[in-house]
């Protein structure tokens, strides 16, 4: 009985393990590799010899190839022995090796194998990897801000680390590389600031990504979950971000990054929660301009959580707290409705979850006639035809529009899901509800960790000196260079005067 | 796998409660909005509820439903069976009393809506002159709802004249005060309209006597100090007379006891701010003597009142000053049932100070 409760033990058989698929010698390399159409391997007579040149072509830039490679292998009189390639070839990486391994690691990454033999051991590998094929550094779309730069990172992982040392030249800056995905060969980048970022957090990081065991590492995102301290939690632990300048500031403020090959968006932790709700646009205005939008966020982000289950607590049970001037709006809306008021929410909630879902997933010009389509025809039929009242129409509308303030994409879709366990909560229980869903939540928050430091610091343990820069921020002369609760030095109280001193010109 | 199991047995219990609670949809119950008690032969009552009906294109009608019996739950109770949908208190605004019913003691009444918890505190109750009945089934023109009407009426004449603070909440503290006695707004409904008369005065939960409008300005000083309210004074110099009118911009009151072989002497010292807003056309205000006038005689008039209303109250041997009170902050071993014997010839020493400080530009 309760079979399917059981963990299925069986281990399963079919997939081949390929992480060590190393061939044993050059001719089964070959041999096999022919066996792809994008495989060439030909020979070709040079000055003295003949030599088989390989390579699979979709991998290789066959400009350089033909500018570079070819003429110089085939003209020269200077090519007696594979080790001359290395002085007449005018490319820096050319190397020659008898290990299969790196051979056939080189070759399937773009570079161009010379032999003398068909199946000679000896092996001269050139660098000529295609990189035409990039998407040029675009303006950031997913956090877009008005002033301040706009170059995004793409997916390419070099053109990202230049994105990243061309606004930190100094050698603090590090860049270290591990390899991971058992098919994918990933190249992931952890980037700090020697000397600034906690030493821990880089040994955590770097220790949870060479933990990984995965097979293929499409993006991030996938280093994201497999590397957070709790998969469980709907709360993103781990910033998500396409802006360079965001990852040079917060590399500056002692977080580390993470990224990696293929995906144009960088990790960047340990993070608190309050980091989810900056926009880099904050630091770009004054200070006051800055904290009066980022206190409009953290309030857009409570009204788009409460909003709709505080409507369904008070309509359902708490009719008494009512002002009596709302109360003949609230009632003649609601007269004709079927409906109790959780059916109501739920159905324009979900009505609006859809409009977002089927927007994501459409073209731009499709998706702006269903966001018009949706939301105001079906928004007005619905209240027409008397299945919702024009009031809730109203908040559930106001509060998703709050809940696209939270610039980072992960924290806006964590906001977007958490207001339903609150409105199941005020259907059963009404106000009781909304409370003990929240201290369910506050809990879950305490508890959370980012790369083992306190998620919700400096809030709790509370960071004075850190609080200059969470829900308002302050002047840059009143904030801390670093946090505290990043784990950088403590500042000494003369250097926290000296900062708020004021600096004149002529002192 | 014993967190999983706890974790499913929460979900269940979650879901078992839900049962628990009464849901009372805001759309789907009748929310009584006013109640209304006539007094009837035999201890009788006769309960007049009010409650709106919202119509769908945003206009509001007032229903009423009245019933008899001996006690007000019981009557809710027989209503209910004319009601299609359940009378809830929850968006209860204003109580009402006959004169003739809170003669004869309203406590019963006070005392089930202060341990209803979907009574907030904040509700009005007032005494009507006539039949409350008549009253909320009365069309009014300014607004569909009686209730609405009554309880911006009284809201509005606390705010801005000379009614004191009252509510369900003041009244219980001056009923279980001791040294306090409660006082209520007295209301009369016309021909398609309300007016509120004055202040109905109460010993412990009985109706005894009533205060007109213009007693109220000076009770309102000296029941709590006072930002609001107009008094109008007769002026005479020589052989004009005329009528002047003075706005409160801050009237305070002060109390001082003096104990004289064992019975509590008052010196009450009110002190009010002015504005004139009227004046007759032979004042010259630029002149100090004619302000001094103003002065003398507003402060005599008030005096007077002050005064009038303290024997009244004595004569009532009623207390909504809360003189009891004011010795019982301070002495110590207070016998309430001594106090009580000395009230009636206590002696009270009033003295008023009225100065005028704006005759300008008025609002």
């Amino acid at each position: 009985m309760m079979k399917w409760l059981k963990k299925n033990t069986k281990e399963l058989t079919h997939t081949v393990d390929l992480s060590n698929n190393t061939y044993n010698n050059i001719t089964e390399l070959i041999d096999n590799a022919k066996d792809s159409a994008d495989f060439i391997h030909y020979p070709q007579k040079t000055a003295f010899h003949n030599v088989y040149i390989s390579y699979y072509k979709a991998m290789i830039d066959g400009e350089l190839l033909h500018r570079d490679v070819l003429p110089y292998i085939i003209h020269s009189k200077a090519f007696k022995s594979l080790k001359d390639l290395k002085d007449i070839l005018p490319i820096e990486s050319v190397s020659i090796t008898k290990d299969i391994k790196e051979i056939q690691n080189k070759l399937l990454r773009g570079f161009i194998v010379v032999q003398f033999g068909e199946y000679d051991e000896e092996c001269a590998v050139i660098r000529a990897e295609n990189s035409s094929t990039n998407r040029a550094v675009s303006v950031s779309e997913i956090e877009f801000s008005v002033i301040g730069p706009k170059e995004a990172f793409i997916e390419n992982l070099d053109s990202n680390l230049y994105l990243i040392r061309r606004r930190l030249p100094v050698p603090e800056l590090r860049f270290k590389e591990i390899i991971i995905g058992k098919y994918s060969k990933t190249r992931v980048i952890i980037a700090y600031l020697e000397g600034i970022a906690n030493i821990e957090n880089i040994n955590t990081v770097s220790q949870r990504i060479q933990d990984i065991e995965s097979e293929v590492i499409p993006d991030s995102s996938f280093l994201e979950q497999m590397i957070s301290d709790n998969t469980k939690s709907v709360f993103p632990q781990l910033v998500t971000t396409e802006r360079p300048d965001r990852v040079v500031a917060m590399l500056n403020y002692g977080q580390v990054a993470i990224l990696s090959e293929g995906s144009p968006q960088a990790l960047l932790g340990p993070t608190g929660i309050s980091e989810y709700f900056v926009s880099p646009e904050d630091y770009y205005l004054s200070w006051l301009l800055g904290s009066l939008f980022r206190f409009i966020r953290f309030l857009s982000v409570i009204f788009s959580t409460f909003a709709t289950p505080l409507y369904v607590a008070i309509l359902t049970f708490h009719y008494q707290m009512i002002p009596k001037d709302l109360l003949a709006p609230l009632i003649s809306s609601r007269v004709n409705i079927p409906f109790p008021p959780i059916l109501e929410v739920l159905f324009l909630e979900l009505t609006i979850e859809l409009l977002r879902e089927a927007g994501a997933r459409l073209p731009t010009k499709v998706g702006q006639t269903l966001g018009i389509v949706g939301g105001i025809v079906i928004g007005q039929a619905s209240v027409e035809a008397g299945l919702t009242s024009n009031i809730l129409l109203i908040i559930v509308s106001l509060s998703a529009l709050a809940s696209f303030t939270t610039p980072i994409y992960k924290m806006a879709n964590t906001i977007r899901i958490l207001r339903f366990p609150f409105i199941f909560f005020a259907a059963i229980w009404g106000g009781v509800g909304i409370v003990i869903a929240m201290s369910f939540i506050i809990v879950h928050l305490l508890r959370l960790e980012s790369l083992g430091r306190p998620y919700l610091s400096p809030i709790y343990p509370p960071r004075l000196l850190d609080m200059t820069d969470t829900v308002i921020r302050l002047p840059y002369n009143r904030i801390l260079k670093r946090p505290i609760s990043l784990g950088t030095k403590l500042p000494s109280k003369e250097m926290v005067k000296e900062m708020r001193k004021k600096k004149d010109i002529d002192e | 796998m014993i967190r999983r199991k706890t974790l499913i047995l929460l979900i269940f219990i979650a879901l078992l409660l839900n049962g628990c609670v009464p849901k009372q949809i805001v759309d789907e119950v009748q929310l009584i909005h006013a109640v209304g008690f006539d007094e009837l032969p035999d201890t009788n009552i006769k309960g007049t509820i009010m409650y709106p009906i919202f119509n769908q294109d945003g206009t509001i009608e007032a229903e009423t439903l009245s019933a008899v019996s001996h006690t007000s739950r019981y009557i809710r109770s027989k209503l209910n069976t004319k009601s299609p949908k359940t009378l809830t208190t929850g968006q209860l605004r204003i109580v009402l009393f006959n004169d003739k019913f809170a003669k004869n003691g309203i406590l019963e009444i006070v005392n089930s809506l202060y341990r209803d918890p979907n009574v907030g505190n904040r509700l009005y109750m007032a005494v009507v002159n006539g039949s409350t009945h008549e009253l909320l089934t009365n069309k009014l023109t300014a607004d569909p709802l009686p209730s609405m009407y009554l309880t911006d009426l009284i809201e509005q004449n606390i705010k801005s004249e000379n009614l004191p603070k009252t509510n369900l909440h003041v009244f219980l503290y001056s009923y279980y005060g001791e040294g306090l006695d409660p006082f209520l707004p007295l209301v009369r409904s016309g021909n398609n309209n309300l007016q509120l008369e004055g202040i109905a005065l109460f010993r412990g939960d009985k109706y005894v006597g009533q205060l007109d409008h213009r007693e109220s300005f000076a009770f309102k000083v000296l029941v709590d100090g006072s930002k609001t309210g107009h008094y109008e004074v007769q002026l005479k110099k020589g052989k004009q007379t005329g009528h002047a009118v003075v706005r409160n911009i801050k009237g305070t009151t002060s109390y001082k006891v003096k104990k004289v072989n064992g019975v509590p002497e008052f010196t009450v010292k009110m002190k009010i701010l002015g504005e004139i807003h009227e004046y007759p056309p032979w004042l010259n205000l630029e002149q100090k003597s004619d302000i001094d006038l103003i002065e003398k005689t507003f402060t005599k008039k008030v005096k007077r009142e002050a005064e009038t209303i303290i024997q009244k109250f004595q004569k009532l041997q009623i207390d909504p000053l809360g003189f009891g009170d004011q010795v019982r902050r301070r002495e110590k071993g207070w016998d309430y049932k001594k106090f009580k014997t000395q009230y009636p010839d206590m002696k009270v020493n009033v003295s008023t100070d009225v100065e005028i400080v704006e005759s300008g530009v008025i609002e």
